[in-house]
This record gives C-alpha cells, structure tokens and sequence, in this order.
C-alpha cells in the first residue's frame, strides 16, 4: 500500500515538475521574444526564415493534396446529410474549428517537431550547445528563439492554407468529378462562418505553435548525453505535441462555445 | 592581478567513478602566466579544466574572474567571461550544420550582425598556418578528423583569448607538417600579448616550450609548485 502511495506522490510530483519548467521554458521564450536584444539579430532573421521554409514550404507538397482529399471526403459525405443539417455551418464546425488546426498540428509535429528535438538532442548530445557557450552565444536565442517564431507562424500559415484548400479545393473536385448536387454550398459555407470562427482557428494554430515549438526544444534540451536518449526525446515530443493539442482544443472550444 | 581567483572551490565529480571531485581549494591564477598541469587522475584534470572554463559550476566556493564573481546558476550570466576563454579538449567540437567559416566567423555574426563571412587577418593567418584556408567553404561531416581539429583550433585562439585551457594539445595537431610547432609558435605569441596558459600534455616537446609554474591535482587537491616539470601525466 506504502509502495503504491509512493509511487502516485512521485509521480504526481514528476508531473508537476514538469508543467512548471514547460511554462518556465515558455515565459524564457516570451522574454526573449519581449527583450529583443541587438545581439545575433541577422543569425536569427535568417534561422526564422529557415525554418519557415523546412516547417511551411516544404510541408505544401503533403499539406495541399491532404486538404483536398479531407476537403473532398467531407463534402461527399455532407451532401447526403444536406437534407438533414445546415451543411454550411457542419463544414465550418469541422474544417475551420476542428480537423484544420488539428491536421496541420499534426503534420507539423510529424514533419518538424520530432526534426527540432532531434536536431537539438545531437547538439545537446555531442556539445554543440557548449561550443555556442563558449563562443559566448547565447543558444536559447539563436537556436531556440528563431524556431519558436519560425515553427509558430509556419503553424498558424499552413492552417489557412489547409482551410482554404479543404474547402474550396474540396468543393472544385466534388464539382468536377461527380455529380453530386452541392447546391449553394459556398454561399452556405460563406453565411455560416462567422468573426468567433475565424478567431478560434487562428488561435488555437497560434497556441498550436506555441505548445509544439516549446515541447519540442524543451526535449531537445533536456536530453542527457546519450545518444541513444534521442530517439527516446523526440518519440516524447511526438506523443506530448499531440496530447497538449488535445488539450488546447478542447480548452479553447470550451473557452468560446460552451 | 589575479585573472581567476577560486575561494574556498569545490567541484564534486560529474559521474560516479569519474575522479574524485575537486576542492576545497584556495587558488589564484596570474594574467599571463603559464601553468602546466600534473595529475595522478585524468578525470579529475579535466574536471579541473571544465570547472576553469566555467562549464560545470562549483558545489560550493566563489569563482572570481577578471574581479567580477561569477554567478552560475543563471547560464547567461556566465557567457561574458566564456567569450574570453579559449578551450580545447577530447570533447570540443565544431557547430556541424555550418561551414568551418560560418563557424570561425559566429562570434562577429552574433555580436556584430556582420553575416559577411569575411575572416578578420589574424583569423585568416591562423587559417594558412593550420592549412584550412583551403576548406573554409565545407562542413564539419565533410572534412577529416585533422582539419577538423585544425578548426577548433584556430576558432579558440582566433578569439584572442585572456585564457587558454589546452587540455592534451597533441592530439589537436594532427594534420601533416609541423601542427605541433605552429601550436607552439602561436601560443607564444598570444604569451606576449598577456594571455594565461592553463594546459595537461603527454607531450614532453610541448611542456618544454614553456616556463612556468606547475598546477598538482593530486586526490582532488591543488597545489602549485615554481617550475614546470616534466611528463604532465603520473
């Protein structure tokens, strides 16, 4: 019985630790972000448009075909329910609100995130981190500083993007190749969107980016010096980026809808 | 005047078994002398070396450089005095996703905004002497071990340091011609313009260059004797 009470207290504790250095690693994030020293501003300009071309640009080619093909699944099956629902408002309930911030999240932590922890891991691993140090670089503002904002508004683009492709795209395919009646499914897309929708989705790709940029470079960090605790962070930052996902959606949702 | 005063230092080992920690000790270490150092446990000597380098903190005591306490439990606040500090060892390494001027040149980038890549004349002479001016344009992954340690060679003592930490420097010099010699030339440059020498070598060659005092870590305690001995090690 001891052992068990033990073993919750620790880990409950192990928990806790945890939240509490995410946020602390958050607020260390936002400071830099608020302080906006001189020093390592061109490093950064160009690490932050790196990484907007490896997290945004690079991921089109799987972002776009994968809008289509939930954009054109969704509509299919709206159509039979169109009777039934406002098939507008259904669209902009799951694109908009839900499967677009979702998706994109997922792929950016698929794609990028495990790419982030990975790459800081080595570095953490094979004292890189310490060779910046010693050159008196300061590595959370070059290294962790360019990715947060990098990986933060390569999230909150590639989910305009995968709405726009899901819905319009989608739409243009159904038409095209079938001949199933949509009626005036933009016009009703187009009146059941409103100002709270478009601000719920780009907030939680906000927050998205966010939690993802600051699980995977938390991890990447705290990797010990073994290369063999690699594998183990970035596995971490996979399953930890979806699991905080989760639980932003469902808080934000609940913040504006409930 | 001191450039590092250690009071009352204590350094506890990294790893289980890995030396038996250093301190408490009482040390001061003159700007531009020379220190060869003695031992009787590598891991100890290279504890001594990181704790130097500011690279693990101190269980207990101040670590004094340049008069300035330094403060370890915030890692930013200690990256004034690592600038200064040049330091090589078996685990220095090179920044791997950027070329070897990219590398050389990070400190003008990140200090200065200057992302041109020109290496200043010193940096460059450095370049000829260690002969990696000819791969200035590669990365770490694509070169050999030698140029390799050529480069973190160049980058410590291109940074003008008011120290330099050497831990084993033979094995830096590992390039065809005379590596060793051009180390040694360099450093006695850097000698006359002030810097401190801290260094740990099998090489009799090496330690001969220099006059000095010597550093004994002997079950973790310091002590520093007149006269550089011989054969580091043992």
């Amino acid at each position: 019985m001891k052992s068990i009470a033990g073993f919750t207290g620790r880990k409950t504790l192990e928990f806790i630790a945890y939240v509490l250095n995410i946020f602390a690693f958050t607020y260390r994030l936002f400071e830099l972000f608020l302080s906006r020293p001189v020093e390592g501003r061109s490093l950064i300009k160009k690490a932050v448009v790196e990484q907007i071309y490896f997290t945004a640009v690079q991921a089109l080619p799987i972002i776009i075909p994968l809008a289509l093909m939930v954009g054109t699944m969704l509509i299919i099956q709206f159509t039979k329910l169109s009777g039934d629902f406002d098939l507008g408002k259904v669209t902009v309930v799951l694109v908009v609100r839900e499967l677009g911030p979702m998706i994109t999240a997922l792929l950016v932590i698929l794609r990028s995130a495990t790419a982030v922890t990975i790459e800081i891991s080595s570095m953490t691993v094979f004292n890189e981190i310490e060779a910046l140090e010693m050159a008196g670089v300061d590595p959370m503002r070059i290294l962790s500083f360019s990715r947060f904002v990098g990986i933060t508004t390569a999230v909150f683009c590639l989910f305009i993007i995968f709405d726009i492709v899901a819905i319009f795209g989608g739409y243009v395919i159904v038409w095209v190749a079938s001949d199933v009646p949509m009626g005036n499914f933009l016009t009703l897309v187009a009146k059941a969107i409103t100002g709270t929708d478009m601000v719920v989705g780009l907030l939680k790709a906000l927050f998205f980016g966010v939690a993802i940029t600051v699980i995977s470079l938390y991890h990447g960090f705290r990797t010990r010096k073994m290369s063999t605790l690699i594998p183990v962070s970035a596995s971490k930052t996979a399953v930890q980026s979806f699991f905080w996902i989760m639980v932003i959606n469902v808080f934000v949702s609940a913040v504006f809808y409930l | 005047m001191a450039l590092i005063e250690l009071k009352n230092y204590v350094l506890k080992a990294e790893k289980t078994g890995a030396g038996s920690g250093i301190g408490p000790l009482n040390l001061n270490l003159e700007a531009g002398n020379v220190y060869a150092l003695k031992t009787d446990s590598a891991n100890d000597a290279h504890l001594f070396f990181r704790g130097l380098a500011t690279l693990v903190s101190p269980s207990r005591g101040t670590y004094i450089y340049k008069g300035e306490t330094l403060f370890f439990p915030d890692y930013r606040r200690l990256l004034h005095a690592k600038k200064t500090m040049g330091y090589l060892t078996a685990d220095t390494t090179l920044i791997s996703n950027r070329t070897i001027r990219e590398n050389l040149t990070l400190g003008r980038a990140y200090f200065y905004n200057d992302m041109s890549g020109t290496l200043d004349y010193e940096t460059m002479e450095l370049c000829r002497d260690f002969g990696i001016d000819r791969v200035l344009g590669q990365r770490p992954a694509g070169l050999g071990v030698p140029d390799n340690k050529s480069a973190m060679m160049v980058r410590e003592i291109g940074k003008n340091p008011d120290i330099l930490l050497l831990e084993y420097p033979e094995e830096f010099c590992l390039s065809e011609g005379n590596t060793l010699e051009v180390l040694i030339e360099t450093i006695h440059k850097r000698l006359d313009l002030g810097m401190t020498l801290v260094f740990l070598t099998y090489e009799e060659d090496f330690s001969r260059c220099f006059s000095g005092k010597t550093l004994e870590i002997r079950e973790g305690r310091v002590c520093i004797t007149d006269e550089i001995k011989q054969a580091a090690m043992g």
